[in-house]
C-alpha cells in the first residue's frame, strides 16, 4: 500500500477514538488514576507532614475502621439518614407525581416551583434555614408556639440533630424522585386505566397491579441515584454547623472522613475511610445498575 | 351524584398541591424576606415581615458593596460579614470555564459514540453511570495531595479541572441522546459539500441540538457552582467559591443574619433562573432514556 492509504486508513480505524481522547484523558488523570493512587494509599499509613514516606500497613487501616464501634455508629447513622430520607422522598414524590398527573389545572406551575429547592447549593440551602430553626427568635418556633407546640432547639439540641438533617435532605430532593415518577406516570398508556376503570378496579388497586410496575425500573433508578447521593451527605452537616454537629450527632461517612482528615493528616487512613463510602456506594449502586442492565433499561 | 363527588376532589387535590408549595417555598420566601431587612430586625421575636421602614437592600449593599456603607471597617474587620465579591467573581469564573471545556470535551466524544460504531459501547455506558457513582469526597484525598504537589492549592484550576472531569460522563451522555436525535443526513451533505467531520459538526450539527446544547451546559455549570467538599479542601481562601460561603457565618453570635440571607438570594440565582426558563429541556436531560420512547 502506498504511505498515503497507510496513513488514510490508519486515521480511519484510530480517527474515532480521536474525538473520544479529550474527555478520556481529563477523566482519567482526574479521577481515574488519583483513585488508584488512593486505593493503594489505603493500604499504607502517612502524615505527609510528619513523615517523608509512606509506610506500609496492609490492611490494617480497614481492620481499625470496620472493627471500631464508634466508627460502626457512623456507618449505621449514614445508613439510617438514607433509609429515612429516601423512604419519605419516595412518599411525598409519588403522591406529588400522582396528584400533578391527575389532571389538576396549573400543573406546570405547580411542578417549576417543586422543583426549585432541587437545583439550589445544599451548602446554602443550610444557610436559609439555619435562621428559620433558630431556637429563640426563629420563624418555625415562632409559628409552632402560635399552634401550641412549643420550640424547639432544631440546630443546638443534639437529639433533634438527625431529623433537622433529615428534613433538610428530603425538602431538597423529593422532587427528584417526583420528577421521575412524573416521567413514568405521563407515559402509561390511558387504555389501561381506563379499562381497570371500567372493570370496577378502584385506585388503590390500579396503584398496586398497574402503575407501581409500570414505574418499576423508573424507581429502581431514581432509588439508585438518590440512596448514591444520600450516602455521600456532607454539605447541609457542614452548613448548618461547620462541623460534625451537636455532640458530633451529625457525623455521617462524609464528615467522618473530613474531619479525621483535618484533625490527623493521616491520609492512608482517610483514604480507607473514602474507600470504605466508595465500596458502600458501589455495593447498592452496582447491584441495581446490573439488575438494570439485565432488563434492557439502560 | 358523580358531579360534586370530582368537584371536591378538584379542590382536595389543589389543597394538597398548595399545601405542598408553602412547604417548599416558605423558606426560600422567607429567605428573600431576611435578605431586605436590616441586621438587627433579624433577631426579634416575634419575627416581623419588614423593617419598620419596609423592605432595604441594605444587607446586599454590605455584600456587595462594603465601602458604600459607613463603619464598614467595623464590621469587616470582625469578620462578620465575608469579602462576599471574592466569592461571587470565583465562583462564576469556575463555573463558566467548566461548563465551556466540559461542553467541548462531551461533543467530542458524544460524536464518537454517536456516529461510530465502537466496539464497547456497552461498557462505555457502565463506565459512565460508574464514574457518577464516585463521591467526590472520596476524591478530596488524591486530589488535595496532587493539588499540592503541582503547586495548584487554591487556584481557580485547582477546581476546574476536578469540575470538569465530574461534569463530563454526564455531559457526553446527555449530548449522544439529543445527538442520536439528529439524522446523520445533514452531516453527510455538509461533508459532500466539502467540509470536514468537525467543521460540519461546528456549523451544522450543533446550531441544531441548541435546546439540548443548553440543558447540558446548565448541569455542567449547577455541578460546579454547587459543588462544595472539593472547594473547601482545595480553594479554601482565595478561589474560594459561593458554597463555602457558608462557612463565614458559623456561630450564633455577631452573625448579620441578613448578609445570610443576601448571600443565599445571590448564590441562587442562577439555579433558580436556569429552571425557571431551561425547565423543560434539564427535565429532559434528568430523565433521558430512563422512560421508554
Amino acid at each position: 500500500m502506498s504511505v498515503l492509504r497507510q496513513t488514510w486508513a490508519l486515521r480511519k480505524r484510530v480517527g474515532p477514538y480521536l474525538w473520544f481522547l479529550p474527555a478520556f484523558l481529563v477523566v482519567f488523570t482526574i479521577v481515574i488514576y488519583p483513585m488508584l493512587w488512593a486505593l493503594r494509599l489505603s493500604f499504607y499509613s502517612w502524615n505527609p507532614i510528619r513523615q517523608a514516606s509512606p509506610v506500609y500497613v496492609g490492611l490494617r487501616n480497614y481492620i481499625e475502621l470496620l472493627g471500631s464501634h464508634s466508627f460502626q455508629e457512623i456507618i449505621l447513622r449514614t445508613i439510617l439518614l438514607v433509609v429515612c430520607s429516601v423512604g419519605l422522598e419516595f412518599l411525598f414524590g409519588l403522591g406529588l407525581a400522582l396528584l400533578l398527573n391527575s389532571g389538576v389545572r396549573g400543573r406546570s406551575i405547580y411542578t417549576t416551583l417543586y422543583l426549585i429547592p432541587m437545583v439550589l447549593t445544599p451548602s446554602i440551602v443550610a444557610l436559609m434555614w439555619k435562621p428559620i430553626l433558630h431556637t429563640e427568635w426563629g420563624v418555625l418556633n415562632y409559628l409552632l408556639e402560635r399552634i401550641g407546640i412549643s420550640g424547639k432547639g432544631w440546630i443546638s439540641d443534639p437529639s433533634l440533630t438527625f431529623i433537622t438533617i433529615t428534613v433538610l435532605t428530603v425538602w431538597q430532593n423529593m422532587a427528584f424522585v417526583m420528577l421521575f415518577m412524573l416521567a413514568g406516570l405521563q407515559s402509561v398508556p390511558g387504555e389501561i386505566l381506563d379499562a381497570a376503570q371500567v372493570d370496577g378496579a378502584n385506585l388503590l388497586q390500579m396503584l398496586r397491579s398497574i402503575i407501581l410496575p409500570w414505574l418499576a425500573p423508573l424507581i429502581a433508578i431514581a432509588l439508585l441515584f438518590r440512596v448514591m447521593f444520600t450516602l455521600r451527605t456532607f454539605d447541609v452537616v457542614y452548613g448548618l454547623w461547620g462541623s460534625a454537629g451537636p455532640v458530633n450527632r451529625g457525623m455521617v461517612l462524609g464528615i467522618y472522613l473530613y474531619e479525621r482528615l483535618k484533625q490527623t493528616w493521616h491520609v492512608g487512613f482517610s483514604a480507607s475511610v473514602a474507600y470504605i463510602l466508595l465500596l458502600l456506594t458501589a455495593v447498592l449502586g452496582i447491584g441495581f445498575t446490573i439488575s438494570l442492565f439485565r432488563r434492557g433499561e439502560v | 351524584m358523580r358531579k360534586p363527588n370530582k368537584v371536591l376532589l378538584s379542590w382536595l387535590k389543589h389543597a394538597v398541591l398548595l399545601s405542598g408549595v408553602i412547604v417548599v417555598s416558605f423558606p426560600l420566601i422567607w429567605t428573600v424576606l431576611t435578605s431586605l431587612k436590616m441586621p438587627l430586625d433579624t433577631v426579634v421575636y416575634p419575627p416581623v415581615v419588614f423593617s419598620k421602614g419596609g423592605p432595604t437592600l441594605y444587607a446586599y449593599r454590605q455584600l456587595l458593596f462594603p465601602k458604600s456603607i459607613v463603619g464598614a471597617q467595623m464590621w469587616q474587620k470582625a469578620g462578620a460579614v465575608p469579602d462576599f465579591n471574592k466569592y461571587l467573581m470565583n465562583s462564576v469564573v469556575v463555573a463558566l470555564s467548566t461548563t465551556i471545556f466540559s461542553l467541548v470535551g462531551a461533543a467530542l466524544a458524544a460524536y464518537s459514540l454517536s456516529r461510530f460504531r465502537f466496539r464497547g459501547m456497552r461498557a462505555i455506558a457502565f463506565f459512565i453511570v460508574l464514574t457518577r457513582m464516585l463521591p467526590p469526597i472520596a476524591l478530596i484525598i488524591p486530589l488535595f495531595v496532587f493539588t499540592v504537589r503541582l503547586g495548584l492549592m487554591d487556584t481557580h484550576a485547582a477546581l476546574i479541572l476536578p469540575y470538569t472531569a465530574m461534569a463530563l460522563p454526564l455531559a457526553t451522555w446527555m449530548l449522544k441522546g439529543f445527538l442520536d436525535n439528529v439524522p446523520v443526513e445533514l452531516e453527510e451533505a455538509a461533508m459532500i459539500d466539502g467540509c470536514t467531520r468537525l467543521r460540519s459538526l461546528w456549523k451544522v450539527v450543533l446550531p441544531l441540538m441548541a435546546p439540548g446544547l443548553s440543558a447540558t451546559a446548565v448541569f455542567s455549570f449547577l455541578t460546579a457552582w454547587n459543588e462544595f467538599p472539593m472547594a473547601l479542601m482545595l480553594a479554601p481562601n482565595r478561589a474560594a467559591t459561593l458554597p463555602l460561603v457558608a462557612m463565614k457565618f458559623i456561630g450564633e453570635e455577631g452573625v448579620y443574619w441578613s448578609s445570610v440571607g443576601a448571600a443565599a438570594v445571590i448564590a441562587s440565582v442562577p439555579p433558580v433562573v436556569f429552571i425557571l426558563f431551561a425547565q423543560k429541556y434539564m427535565i429532559r436531560g434528568l430523565t433521558m432514556g430512563a422512560t421508554k420512547g
